[in-house]
């Protein structure tokens, strides 16, 4: 694969560059339809089996006709598949749908919950990148000093620590024993910090471990260290080499970092009253709110979709030995 | 190539800061920084906000009456210590037994000026007897009118379909809205935009911080002291504690265990009743023949467990031990039944009669998102059952699947958590229909207290009824369809500078609210 | 999954399997500590489950909040009296086996899938692609959650709902592995001299893949306990009032200032089970590491 790539690259002309990037488009576009149906049909259908939200809108005091009346009025006594053709045609039109529980528009509901969760996952994957490439770096450039060992056993055992816990223990510690930073809402940048941090604390470590190794497998190739034994500053093959291979691999892991960050801050938003996607996902779904939890779902579905299309193509600039037409 | 990647790098950091950049930017949209608002606010810690918002007839009671009773007036209103005292309404009578008339308060207006009369009233009675209207909590539970009829400018007759002697209080739950507004917006538009009588007018929503706004309302007939209330919605308990410790809010809910800790912190508390006796339902209805279809094991059930016990220990004495359905601030209660005795001894005596000297399985279903209090309680009630022989399995359901079981009769367990809860009208009348044959697809039937039942929903005299209530009650101690637990209470905590607080109906009475120097 | 992804991918999993020690010496010394921890925990979960501590589960309302060291509690009780040493220990056997049997099923599951779709290549290799996309894409707190409504509460609906949605995980890196190990010489050779592809998979492949398994599935052990905390921290794992360490933080969560001991005891349990599998996983990476370079030179 690797060779036969970078002899295609070596032949490359530009108009077989527009039709690849173009093939490139197309193909991820459909990827990304097949998925986001097949996403839609699972969901679809586990959603209705695993119960009916009639009754919750219902109420305790409902009457049989009174449940009746509100599964003709959401539409929910329709046979199955024509409920589901009806979603799909109405999907096709942009329409999500209305939640069941407030009315307004599922997409609606969803968009304007999206920038919370975006700005904790964004703020949160600069922090990590932030602690994690420089402290990867310095551990991977000399990692059988005592100091980076130390550091390095330090991270290993971090990795331990799941995200909630460090998220309470964070509450506890700054919010009311110190009383030092708000632990509730998203308004003010006080309110982000221990969010991230708990968020953080969960990333970091395995970026860093990745970064640290692949710099010290880098910082051990051949020519790196003829490049030393003939004069160079070891910084320099550091900052000119070794980080850059170590961000190329680590690419796809953050790639799949930020995905998980989209779509698994859920408890994160629980404890911190953070009012994101995941906040409206837990909710909806102890109401089997059909339309919201598929709304969310296509759509969080669809942004880590591109988030990984882009780490790909980010992979494909930073590394000339994978061509465009590979994609 | 060492240059190339650089740029390349470089140019993929601009990018990711651009993207973060655009994120904070979208994330700062539309936040409210406390420092907005003015110095009288009064900022509370709620489970959730309404999740129809202002559209007050698609729930009945807590949390939505929380944020509704702040925006809107009913007929009528449960006050402290569950008397049914005048709201909107002034004077009511029944005139016949299948007819009320209702005298309404003069002077009291709208937010927007218009006056509240009796065609406002009827509107709002009118339209949940319509067929969208039928369709809503509220409107379900107000199937018992027939019609409503405009008597004069502050009266009207309201008709039953049955003699119903608790139309006043029923009405309690039935906030009445601006007729033209509702008309002309919609229930989904006057949800947006709400328009009612009471004391507060809402500012806004909130949607995305889930933080509601609402400003006081001069035109109000019981017009507030302090000039903002903000509702934030914290739906976990140890968020909404942390929120009050660390000077976040300044009212919220509380659980009893927490109260040393807050008094320690320098937080003031209150309780009240909550209308309710905690209990676990026992399912004799299933058409399945199971240990409890037998008096006796019912009633050795009940004898198994210890009160006071749980009581003191669990919730520091604030709740009482159940004796009967009723609590003893809701009429119907007969205040000469002792507590229901710990006796472990005579219950397994008990079980022995029956037949079950070796116990039974029964596997019990509760509602996921109860409190950590409640599980706390029905964990130990298990284990009472467990020391006399009966193995219990709790299991937590998700409340949608929970409800369809409750409403459908497709039972999962043996019995459930389920409590007698006679709010949001409190009267012993509400809990007592759904343990009977009354209930669609009932859990318990017994035919002769269904009966006495109807008899003493139309009974008119306050007196006579009440007798008549306190009797059923016995007889259902004695039949035991349930495990009486506690009878509970809702427990708040505030700041000190928070004055003048207490509890009706379950929600703060906002007007008699005001905000003093910091203690 | 796209070629360059998958470049990256296994350029990804191959520095996590090399992310460990930097010198064999402290490798063995990860290999052994952890496997010492691993083995005293085991033993004392088969110790707790075959015991039955009562302890753990008998609520005694006489001695809620009972601090750590008095006698009788050495972690202190919880806020229902139960001894938390008792809890963790019955918790450490459940969570183990969660983490243990939902490993199993994603590994098993998509092992099998990754070879064939390495195999095979074309359409079936594109097809399971897009299937383990799609596994990931789904939003699993909500799946989990109606996987449970249908099912019902309990351990084997657990653990069906946790293997089943992570075993692109494992599909993913075996099929990049796989992939690289069909072009092998001695492969190609096996194939020549007429080996079918059974024996070409039992005799050659998997040995290949071994060293590769174990260390994903050591780390996929770990995020499983994790992710089953998570799952009890939410309410939707096990039934009420099992003692498992995230229903136990999630009890601790309203007592953080009456009683933070009940955070510590289930929090430092799983830091150091999670602990303990990942000195495992880093050692048998410095091994096969170590066994690679071996080879090569």
């Amino acid at each position: 694969m690797t060779t036969g790539a970078v002899a295609g690259s070596a032949m490359t002309t530009p108009r077989r560059q527009r039709h690849g990037a173009r093939r490139f488009w197309v193909r991820r576009l459909i990827e990304l339809a097949v998925l986001l149906l097949g996403l839609t049909t699972l969901l679809f259908f586990l959603l209705r089996l695993a119960g009916d939200p009639a009754y919750v809108l219902a109420g305790q005091e409902a009457t049989a006709e009174q449940v009746d009346a509100i599964r003709v009025e959401y539409g929910l006594d329709r046979p199955l598949l024509l409920q589901y053709g009806a979603y799909l045609g109405s999907l096709l039109r942009l329409d999500f749908g209305r939640s069941l529980t407030t009315g307004e528009p599922a997409l609606a509901a969803v968009l304007t919950v999206l920038p919370a969760t975006l700005l904790l996952a964004v703020l949160a994957m600069a922090f990590t990148l932030i602690v994690a490439v420089p402290l990867g770096a310095w551990i991977g450039f000399a990692p059988d000093r005592r100091m980076r060992r130390w550091a390095a056993r330090g991270v290993f055992f971090l990795q331990g620590v799941p995200a909630f816990v460090v998220g309470l223990l964070l509450v506890q510690l700054f919010s009311v024993q110190l009383a030092w930073l708000p632990s509730v809402g998203h308004g003010s940048p006080a309110n982000w910090i221990l969010p991230v941090v708990s968020l953080a604390f969960f990333l970091v470590p395995k970026l860093t471990r990745v970064v640290a190794a692949n710099v010290s497998e880098a910082m051990r190739e051949d020519y790196v260290r003829v490049a030393r034994a003939s004069g160079a500053a070891p910084r320099e093959l550091l900052y000119g080499y070794a980080l850059p291979n170590a961000l190329l691999a680590a690419t796809a892991l953050i790639g799949t970092q930020f995905a998980f960050l989209l779509s698994g801050t859920v408890i994160i938003e629980y404890i911190f009253a953070w009012p994101g996607v995941g906040w409206l996902l837990v909710e909806a779904t102890q109401t089997l709110d059909f339309p919201v939890i598929q709304a969310v779902a296509l759509i969080v579905g669809t942004l880590v979709y591109l988030v990984n299309t882009a780490a790909d193509l980010v992979i494909v600039r930073l590394d000339p030995r994978i061509s465009g037409a590979d994609l | 190539m060492t240059g190339l990647r650089r740029l390349s790098h470089a140019r993929s950091g601009c990018v990711l800061l651009a993207v973060a950049a655009f994120a904070a930017g979208l994330g700062g949209c539309g936040r409210a920084t406390p420092s907005d608002l003015p110095a009288d606010t009064l900022r509370i810690g709620v489970t959730i906000l309404p999740p129809s918002w202002g559209n007050p007839y698609m729930g009945n009671g807590t949390p939505g009456t929380i944020v509704w009773y702040a925006l809107f007036d009913a007929l009528t209103r449960i006050g402290a210590n569950g008397a049914l005292e005048p709201a909107l309404a002034v004077d009511w009578q029944s005139v016949e037994p299948l007819v009320w008339r209702f005298d309404l308060r003069p002077g009291v207006r709208f937010s927007n000026g218009r006056p509240v009369d009796a065609h406002a009233v009827a509107a709002t009675l009118e339209w949940l007897r319509s067929a969208a209207g039928r369709r809503t909590v509220i409107g379900n539970e107000m199937r018992g009118i027939r019609s409503v009829r405009v008597l004069a400018h502050d009266s009207l007759i309201i008709e039953t379909h049955e003699p119903d002697a608790i139309l006043p209080k029923r009405l309690a739950s039935v906030m009445i809205v601006e007729p033209d507004a509702w008309r002309v917006l919609g229930p989904d538009g006057f949800a947006r935009a709400p328009i009612g009588s009471g004391p507060y007018v809402l500012e806004t929503w909130g949607e995305r911080d889930k933080r509601s706004v609402l400003r006081a309302s001069s035109e109000s007939w019981r017009a507030p002291r302090i000039r903002t209330l903000v509702f934030q919605a914290l739906p976990d308990y140890a968020v909404r504690l942390q929120a009050l410790l660390s000077g976040e809010v300044d009212l919220t809910d509380t659980a009893v265990d927490d109260l040393p800790l807050l008094e320690h912190r320098g937080l003031v508390s209150a309780s009240a009743p909550a209308m309710q006796v905690m209990s676990i339902a026992l399912i004799t209805e299933d058409g399945r023949q199971t240990p409890l279809d037998d008096v006796r094991v019912r009633r050795a059930l009940n004898l198994a467990v210890d009160r006071e016990l749980i009581a003191a220990s669990l919730l520091r004495g604030l709740a009482r031990p159940a004796s009967q359905p009723a609590t003893v601030v809701t009429p119907g209660h007969d205040p000469l039944l002792p507590p229901i005795a710990y006796d472990p001894d005579t219950a397994r005596h008990l079980l022995a009669t029956a037949g079950h000297a070796d116990g039974f399985a029964l596997a019990v279903d509760i509602a996921a998102g109860i409190t950590a209090t409640d599980t706390s309680i029905y964990q130990a009630v298990a284990q009472y059952l467990g020391d006399v022989g009966v193995d219990v399995t709790l299991r937590s359901r998700t409340f949608s699947t929970f409800i369809r079981n409750y409403l459908t009769g497709n039972w999962q367990s043996d019995a459930i958590g389920l409590s007698w809860n006679a709010a949001p009208y409190n009267d012993v009348a509400r809990p007592m229909e759904y343990y009977s044959c009354r209930k669609r697809k009932p859990m318990f039937c017994d035919r002769e207290l269904a009966t006495r039942l109807e008899v003493a929903n139309a009974e008119f005299d306050p007196r006579r009824r009440t007798r008549l209530l306190e009797a059923l009650a016995r007889e259902y101690r004695a039949a035991a369809p349930a495990i009486f637990i506690l009878e509970t209470v809702d427990v708040y905590a505030m700041h000190p500078r928070v004055q003048g607080f207490s509890l009706a109906n379950r929600v703060p009475v906002y007007e008699a609210l005001h905000l003093g120097s910091a203690g | 999954m796209s070629a360059p992804h998958a470049h990256v991918e296994r350029a990804a999993a191959q520095a996590t399997l090399r992310a460990s020690a930097y010198t064999p010496r402290i490798a063995s010394a990860e290999l052994l500590v952890g496997s010492t921890l691993a083995i005293a925990m085991v033993l004392l979960a088969v110790a707790g489950r075959t015991l039955e501590l009562e302890r753990a589960t008998r609520i005694e309302l006489a001695a809620r909040f009972v601090r750590p060291g008095t006698s009788g509690y050495p972690l202190g009780a919880d806020h229902l009296g139960r001894d938390l040493w008792c809890r963790a220990v019955e918790g450490l056997g459940w969570s183990l086996s969660c983490a243990l049997v939902a490993t199993l099923i994603a590994g098993l599951v998509g092992t099998i899938l990754g070879v064939m779709a390495a195999e095979h290549g074309g359409r079936l290799r594109a097809v399971i692609a897009q299937c383990s996309n799609l596994v990931l894409a789904l939003p699993g707190l909500v799946v989990a959650i109606a996987v449970i409504g249908i099912l019902g509460q309990g351990y084997w609906t657990l653990v069906l709902t946790l293997g089943l949605l992570t075993w692109p995980v494992f599909a993913r890196i075996v099929m990049a592995e796989t992939a690289s190990l069909l072009t092998r010489d001695y492969i190609l050779a096996a194939r020549l001299a007429g080996a079918d592809s059974t024996r070409i998979l039992l005799t050659h492949l998997l040995p290949g893949l071994r060293a590769t398994l174990m260390v994903v599935f050591a780390f996929h052990f770990a995020d499983m306990l994790i992710a089953e905390s998570a799952l009890s921290f939410l309410g939707i794992g096990a039934p009420v009032g099992t003692p498992t360490w995230g229903s136990m933080l999630a009890d601790s969560r309203q007592y953080l200032f009456t009683a933070p001991w009940m955070l510590l005891v289930p929090g430092g349990a799983i830091v150091l089970a999670v602990v303990t599998v990942n000195l495992i996983g880093d050692g048998l990476a410095a091994r096969s590491r170590r066994l690679a370079r071996a080879l090569e030179h």
